[in-house]
């Protein structure tokens, strides 16, 4: 499949249904024995076959998209734990594993996380710097041959933005972007203080295709934030909640939602005109399948596609 | 109170507000020279203003950016402030606060946002940094007989390590000596529960009126 055939494919296939990315892979990693501390990034090298077989899994369990593995593996997430030097093989590993797991009508999402470093007053970094490492690792990301990009998880509107730019300029696949809200009396607003329907404007501005919400928020309370995204974009959204929230049992992370619970709030933001849903910390094969069955059941009528790109 | 020093506590509060750190200072210096008590100023005009903001990050009409810069004018502040205070010999006994991330977690902003708002409200705080060793909490424990031991943790997979710097407490009969308190977006009043810690704070703002509401119960004991 050639970068430009996928390019439409996805955008199209979401007037056709709702697409369906994967969960959690930090939320696997450590229940197949991640230690505490260990970038995931580094199994794609050490542990190959584990990375694979959960994105099995969530394809068996109905994802049209698997996201590759690389969350933290931009450079300067990476200098963190010393392991900047293994960026390209990192990447490169990921994008092999993820293709591996796909069946031809899958689609394999370039992930990118947030760089782990803020701009003044919080921190030191450079618009510039940010750019430049997310344009690097969507470079290696692109040449090994991903169909799309996912930005995820961006707190602070400047750096999606420096990920956006980074990403364009090395290639035009299709941009998911996903900043990551809290929710405050006044309404949802990023740690940075972005609010949500100018931060989305801005993504489409600088080059997003789609856009919405990952992480911070249970599915419960995104609802309420999908329909504020409805109400301020006409792109298409995605939303990828976690499984409510971590409570700690005997010394283990368990995210007490059901996935019926989880898939049905889920469904309720379809019904609000998401046009793209998975999972995010918390969320397992179990969930993402109660998602697809759902989904089966529901009558789609697409939304909010814009022709723009 | 005179009207130079209440027009100077209420420049104070809006420096803060305003994130404005030579300002701060700037008052600061005058307050000194002007002989006003620094307590006075520190706790009516700069505390003021972080509370404020405080209240505005509850809200979600402040946010991060506002908040470092608030609480570095106040950070500004009290060090030209405290300086009379150090030389002086009726150097008030501050409570004493260790405060750490715990083990395996890197986290750093809202762990010291706690350590300025604790020393900006009045506490002596000790900040061991990130990533800190269960055994580290315990030595410095120990060195230092802390009022407080605050222990943050922002990864699920990582806050058990808590529990391995409560039992390392008790087991060096430090455990009465002191109080720990949790927090982080994971922690929750039942997991301090669980794990057998004395206290949560939900955020920084929290953790100072929890720590205060502590010493004024131990000092109504007393």
């Amino acid at each position: 499949m050639s970068p430009k055939e996928s390019k439409n494919s996805i955008l199209e296939l979401s007037r056709q249904r709702v697409v369906l990315f994967d969960g959690a892979m930090g939320t696997m990693l450590f229940s197949y024995g991640l230690p505490l501390g260990t970038s995931p990034e580094l199994w794609n090298l050490s542990h190959p076959e584990i990375v694979l077989k959960i994105h099995q899994k969530y394809i068996r369990a109905g994802a049209d998209v698997i996201q590759t593995n690389t969350f933290g593996a931009s450079s300067l997430k990476l200098k963190k734990s010393g392991n900047e030097k293994k960026i390209e093989r990192l990447n490169e590993a990921a994008v092999k594993i993820a293709r591996k797991a796909c069946e031809d009508e899958k689609y394999v999402a370039g992930n990118i996380g947030p760089s782990g470093e803020f701009f003044e007053p919080v921190g030191k970094a450079k618009y510039k710097e940010l750019k430049k490492t997310f344009s690097e690792q969507a470079q290696i990301l692109h040449s090994a041959g991903v169909d799309l990009f996912s930005v995820e998880t961006m707190y602070d509107l400047r750096e999606a933005l420096a990920a956006i730019e980074g990403v364009r300029e090395v290639s035009s696949l299709p941009l998911f972007v996903c900043m990551t809200f809290e929710k405050k009396t006044k309404g949802y607003f990023t740690l940075m203080g972005d609010e949500v329907s100018s931060s989305l404007k801005k993504l489409e501005q600088a080059g997003a295709n789609v856009v919405g919400a990952n992480c911070t928020l249970g599915s419960k309370d995104m609802i309420r934030l999908a329909s504020v995204m409805k109400k301020s974009t006409k792109f298409p959204l995605i939303v990828q909640p976690n499984a409510g929230m971590p409570k700690l049992v005997k010394g283990k992370t368990v995210y007490l939602q059901k996935p019926v619970s989880f898939a049905n709030d889920v469904l309720k933001m379809i019904k609000l005109g998401v046009s793209f849903t998975g999972g995010c910390c918390g969320t397992t094969p179990e969930f993402i399948k109660t998602v697809k069955r759902g989904l089966m059941g529901l009558e789609y009528k697409p939304s909010g596609l814009s022709t723009k790109r | 109170m005179e009207k130079k020093l209440k027009g100077l506590l209420e420049e104070c509060y809006r420096a803060v507000l305003e994130g404005d750190k030579q300002k701060a200072e700037k008052l600061a210096t005058e307050a000194v020279k002007s002989g006003y008590d620094p307590y006075l100023v520190i706790e009516k005009g700069l505390v003021q203003g972080i509370e404020k903001l405080g209240e505005r990050w509850e809200q979600g009409t402040c946010f991060l950016p506002e908040l470092v810069l608030g609480a570095e004018a106040v950070k500004a502040g009290i060090s030209i402030l405290q300086e009379p205070i150090l030389k002086s010999k009726a150097r008030k006994n501050l409570p004493r606060v260790i405060i750490g991330t715990i083990e395996g977690d890197i986290h750093d902003i809202g762990k010291t946002l706690v350590a300025t708002m604790l020393s900006a409200n009045g506490f002596e705080v000790i900040d061991l940094g990130v990533d800190v060793k269960s055994d580290n909490f315990v030595k410095m424990a120990k060195k230092y007989e802390p009022r407080f031991l605050c222990l943050s943790s922002l990864l699920t997979t990582t806050m058990q390590n808590e529990i391995r710097v409560i039992e390392g407490l008790r087991k060096a009969n430090l455990r009465k000596k002191l109080k720990v308190m949790v927090g982080g977006a994971p922690a929750s009043p039942s997991w301090a529960k669980e794990i057998g810690a004395d206290l949560y704070a939900e955020n920084a703002i929290q953790a100072v009126k929890v720590a205060q509401r502590e010493i004024g119960h131990e000092s109504k004991r007393k």
